[in-house]
């Protein structure tokens, strides 16, 4: 007996313009989580390091 | 080159590894090609035209770079994504007001019993029909009979993706199998 759900199923090429939208949009995604992690995490973690590194130069 | 051959031989869990470690795109990208055509036919069969299929596969693939590190292994990858685009079709669907509004008139007739329906006489059915019936029923239990009867999940599977017990599985099976019938005779 034949499954009339695989009968139902589309069998369709994915038009090409949706690869390229789907990657340009992942690109801009991973240049905006590259950007909040410089200002949000190493930015403040550098200027953190110096400062200590500032104090402990002056303690000596 | 060398590079690019081994990648397209990464595993599709290995592959994930590395995306999730460095957001890189070119990796992403081969991931989309393993399984675009797969997330794009399973969107036609909610969306109303190729072009609502077209926008609703491009955010089920932007939401998924971002959910990626949410797989964790349990289930094999294909079984993840199904979960994760009938999910997303599922809410579309329901967001969709004049299907809504549709459905909230099936809900009126929720709790009438349905005349038991095996397998057997499920596969009877005529496909251009079944296709028709399956829009009328609830979204979820649209969803829970394609990912039995069209992907071949097994319960165990579905209790996985529905994270429910088995014997709820076996429940709304039923009751998705018997409403679906329901709505294929009325349908004349």
């Amino acid at each position: 007996m034949e499954n009339p759900f695989k009968k139902i199923l589309h069998n369709e090429e994915v038009p090409e313009i949706l690869r390229e939208k789907v990657i340009n949009d992942i690109a801009l995604i991973k240049l905006s989580l590259d950007v909040a992690d410089l200002f949000v995490v190493k930015c403040p973690s550098t200027i953190g390091e110096f400062i200590i590194d500032k104090k402990d130069k002056n303690k000596k | 080159m060398k590079a690019d051959i081994n990648i397209q031989h990464l595993s599709d869990e290995e592959l994930i590894h590395r995306i999730v470690k460095s957001n890189d795109t070119h990796l992403f990208a081969v991931l989309y090609d393993r399984y675009s055509r797969v997330v794009y036919n399973k969107c036609l069969g909610f969306a109303n035209s190729p072009d609502e299929a077209q926008d609703l596969a491009h955010d089920i693939f932007i939401k998924l770079f971002v959910k990626l590190r949410t797989f964790k292994g349990n289930s094999k990858f294909s079984t993840w994504l199904y979960s994760f685009v009938y999910n997303f079709c599922v809410n579309y669907v329901n967001r969709d007001k004049h299907r809504k509004n549709r459905s909230i008139e099936n809900g009126d007739i929720n709790d009438e019993s349905y005349e038991e329906v095996d397998e057997d006489t499920l596969f009877k059915l005529k496909s251009d029909k079944l296709a028709k019936a399956l829009e009328l029923i609830d979204p979820n239990e649209k969803m829970i009979l394609l990912l039995k009867y069209q992907d071949d999940l097994s319960i165990v599977d579905i209790q996985a993706v529905l994270g429910v017990g088995a014997s709820a599985v076996k429940m709304r099976l039923k009751r998705a199998r018997e409403k679906v019938v329901h709505f294929y005779n009325t349908l004349g």
